[in-house]
């Protein structure tokens, strides 16, 4: 009875600090239609969500709001979001324009991977970790990185960090899966809670288990009437041992999630969906893109590649003993996936607004933003 | 152990014969077929002389807390090693390659092997000795290459099959090689913990070379070992076959692997534990194979260090606080730093002590190697960037954890090897 007086009594006790410490937050999505708009092709309300879908040509997209004059950084810490991203939507960003004391303007951003899978999620982005989110500040915006992507917004404010926030930001920390990245063959960073290594906390209470068992066991061993005459070290190292495994198990079963994490998002977006619907993570559709190209084009003939994204080691291993140039305009075949860079008008393809030399054809259209043009002229 | 030593064999052999002029297809799938004949023939043989099984059967005695906490534990391990499995194989076999150096490197050069079917060697060619990164040792990409040959198509499943089955490999060595001195199911603990580093999981698929150099330097310490304890003369064979396979995997093979096993075979004539003419006939099975590569090498002038810029010397006692980062707070090796320090602290007396330490000498002076080469060159780069410090410290794991496995046997479980013939004229 004593200790459910007690939990509630702290409950209510946080409950009154944290509607102390909140102020009122700054809501960033009822501004969204109104606001300035780069790489979005639409914007509209539904059911009190807003949705976006971004433009085919761009991969990257944001919506921009101006601030009031007298915006504090300070008092807005954290940015909190609930949103759902289709399978194209790579990552959510917020990006902040900030003006120095000389007056001086520079942009920085924060990019955050999307769950991708049709779903709403709450995405919380710590900005006052961000040493740059501080001073004057006169833009906000949110972006996502993802051609042709449907987006639908519920809420998106910038608030105070209370206690509670700092909570679940911690808690959905630690349950982020770990992406699949061509990095992760190199370094799995791991998983944190509350800011702090999974591993080293981890390590750090299998030492202090050890440390409590090994002393039960000592002080069993010199009490003379439990000691035993066979002691041997086998004593202390075998529950030593077992503990080192318990935990080791505990952090596999972390990785466990990890694994399963990945393939459930590989089934929804790529296992159990057709060729030109499924998408690999960052690759999109590429590998289908490629695959279909070299049906199509005739035996040894060399394209050039044009991507946004670092893939012409890709489309060179995936297309030979095609020859694949990066970024040539003068070859007979320009192959494009996902790149902003490349326009086509009236028979010519523009790099940069920069007229490419010849006279182009579509050729092979496989998805919005993955295209094959042919050389008709010189 | 047929398919472990085919892994790493057959690349040399292939190397020979397109050295020589032929072309890929000249080991066709019949020889393969034969030669698995014949090995099984051999097992049957072999168990029709000595009986199915010379190992303890499993009997379920009365239940007790111990046995329903190994119970517990071997089925939690059961499903977790299951799950390993089935990950790799669905990552490996529905997806295209997808890591970095596989698409650049590795799995590239194959196809070029594949697609060529001979070795070029013009140092001009787009395709010389597989066209990218000649300087690196051919055995994975040729394997791959010659997977596809017999397939007769280039086929991404068949090659990420090669990576999946040395990850199988590797548990099976360990756990096979471990039963039989520790017990099945210790066996089994250790086997899991080898494989259950995260970062192995992505090796297991990702189509590069790491985990199988880490294969062949494990096996070539498990056989080496078993030879110096039972003066089995195969399993020498066996340990000279899997370091020659090694040595044609990577460049650490050659620059590390090859003076640490050099080292450790010298201290062990030193103890006069091997007869000098057995250690100069174990170096000179894999040197020997190894020489024609050595030559061609020499011959157009390739390094053996990634950049020359990274070859020269230099302090970085910084990158301490970052290995420490890395093998104590990040994901990639699960809590191998903490294993590592606990079993060291546990097992040091009883390796300095013990014939054990035969095998404890080449991982701590690979283990030591690699470490300098991180902190004592400015190959300190890729301890910096993390690069490459995770995969190549993750190389001499499974065999740590090996010898962790044989002295918890011989410790705790009173397991004691066959004593060493006392002798050096073996």
């Amino acid at each position: 009875m004593r200790v459910r007086r007690l939990i509630m009594v702290v409950a209510c006790a946080l409950l009154i600090w944290e509607k102390a410490q909140a102020s009122v937050p700054l809501d960033i999505v009822a501004a969204l239609q109104e606001a300035e708009k780069s790489g979005i092709e639409a914007v509209g309300t539904r059911e009190g969500t807003v949705w976006i879908q971004t433009s085919e040509d761009t991969l990257k997209s944001v919506i921009a709001l101006p601030l009031p004059r007298d915006f504090s950084p300070r008092d807005f810490a954290l940015l909190d979001i609930r949103m759902r991203t289709d399978a194209r939507v790579h990552a959510v960003s917020f990006h902040w324009l900030q003006t120095d004391q000389k007056g001086s303007r520079e942009s920085f951003l924060i990019e955050r991977p999307t769950h991708r899978d049709d779903q709403f999620h709450r995405y919380l982005i710590r900005l006052d970790r961000h040493p740059a989110w501080a001073g004057s500040i006169q833009w906000v915006g949110v972006g996502w990185i993802g051609s042709h992507a449907y987006i639908e917004v519920e809420r998106a404010e910038l608030k105070t960090m209370t206690f509670v926030d700092w909570m679940t930001y911690e808690w959905l920390q630690f349950w982020t899966p770990e992406l699949l990245s061509p990095l992760a063959v190199n370094v799995i960073p791991g998983p944190r809670v509350f800011d702090l290594p999974f591993a080293g906390i981890l390590a750090v209470t299998c030492l202090g288990s050890m440390a409590i068992v090994v002393f039960a066991r000592l002080r069993r061993i010199r009490d003379p009437s439990t000691a035993s005459a066979e002691w041997s070290s086998h004593t202390l190292a075998s529950p030593v041992l077992v503990l080192l495994i318990g935990f080791w198990i505990i952090y596999d079963l972390r990785d466990v999630y990890n694994h399963l994490q990945t393939l459930g998002a590989e089934r929804r977006h790529f296992l159990a969906k057709p060729v030109g619907i499924r998408h690999h993570f960052e690759l999109d559709d590429l590998q289908d893109f490629l695959d279909s190209i070299d049906g199509r084009l005739p035996d040894g003939e060399s394209v050039a590649f044009f991507s946004g994204m670092p893939h012409e080691i890709r489309a060179r291993y995936r297309l030979y003993p095609r020859r694949v140039t990066e970024r040539d305009a003068t070859a007979p075949y320009v192959v494009v996936f996902q790149d902003p860079a490349i326009t086509f008008r009236d028979g010519r393809l523009f790099e940069r607004g920069i007229r490419m030399q010849g006279q182009f054809e579509p050729f092979w259209r496989f998805g919005p933003s993955a295209v094959v043009f042919r050389r008709i002229h010189d | 152990m047929g398919l472990s030593l085919a892994l790493g064999l057959i690349p040399l052999v292939l190397f020979f014969v397109l050295l020589a002029g032929g072309h890929l297809g000249l080991i066709p799938a019949w020889l393969i077929v034969t030669g698995a004949g014949l090995g099984f023939a051999l097992w049957v043989v072999d168990v029709y002389r000595y009986g199915w099984s010379r190992d303890r059967p499993f009997v379920l005695g009365p239940l007790t807390l111990r046995s329903a906490v190994r119970i517990t534990l071997i089925g939690i391990v059961t499903v977790l090693v299951i799950e390993k499995l089935v990950f790799v194989a669905i990552q490996g076999f529905s997806f295209p390659t997808y890591f970095w150096d596989a698409i650049a490197d590795w799995n590239y050069r194959a196809k070029i092997l594949h697609l060529t079917g001979r070795l070029d060697l013009d140092p001009r060619s787009d395709t010389f000795l597989g066209g990218v990164a000649p300087h690196y040792p051919l055995g994975v990409s040729l394997f791959r290459a010659w997977l596809s040959t017999l397939i007769g198509k280039w086929s991404e499943p068949a090659v990420a099959a090669h990576s999946i089955a040395i990850y199988v490999l590797l548990f099976g060595v360990i756990w096979i090689r471990l039963s039989k001195k520790i017990g099945w199911w210790s066996g089994l603990l250790f086997a899991y913990l080898a494989i259950s580093i995260p970062l192995m999981a992505y090796h297991a698929y990702a189509g590069y070379a790491d985990l199988s150099i880490s294969f062949f330097f494990t096996a070539c310490l498990i056989y080496g070992y078993e030879y110096l304890a039972s003066r089995d003369t195969l399993s020498g064979l066996v340990s000279a076959l899997f370091l020659a396979s090694s040595l044609f995997t990577k460049n650490e093979g050659l620059v590390l692997m090859l003076p640490v096993l050099a080292a450790t075979v010298l201290v062990v004539v030193w103890s006069g534990r091997l007869a000098p003419r057995s250690a100069s006939a174990y170096l000179g099975i894999a040197i020997g194979l190894l020489l024609p590569w050595i030559v061609l090498k020499a011959y157009f002038g390739l390094p053996y260090a990634p950049t020359e810029s990274n070859a020269g010397l230099a302090f970085h006692l910084e990158g301490l606080e970052r290995l420490f980062g890395v093998l104590f707070l990040q994901g990639s090796f699960n809590l191998f730093g903490l294993f590592f320090v606990l079993t060291v602290l546990l097992f040091w007396t009883h390796w300095r002590r013990t014939d054990v330490g035969f095998l404890a000498l080449p991982i701590f002076l690979f283990i030591g190697a690699v470490l300098a080469v991180f902190l004592l060159t400015d190959n300190y780069e890729f301890l910096e960037n993390q690069m490459t410090i995770n995969r190549t410290l993750m190389i001499a794991m499974p065999s740590y954890i090996y010898l962790v496995g044989i002295s918890f046997g011989r410790t705790f479980l009173l397991y004691h090897a066959r004593e060493f013939p006392g002798t050096a004229k073996s």
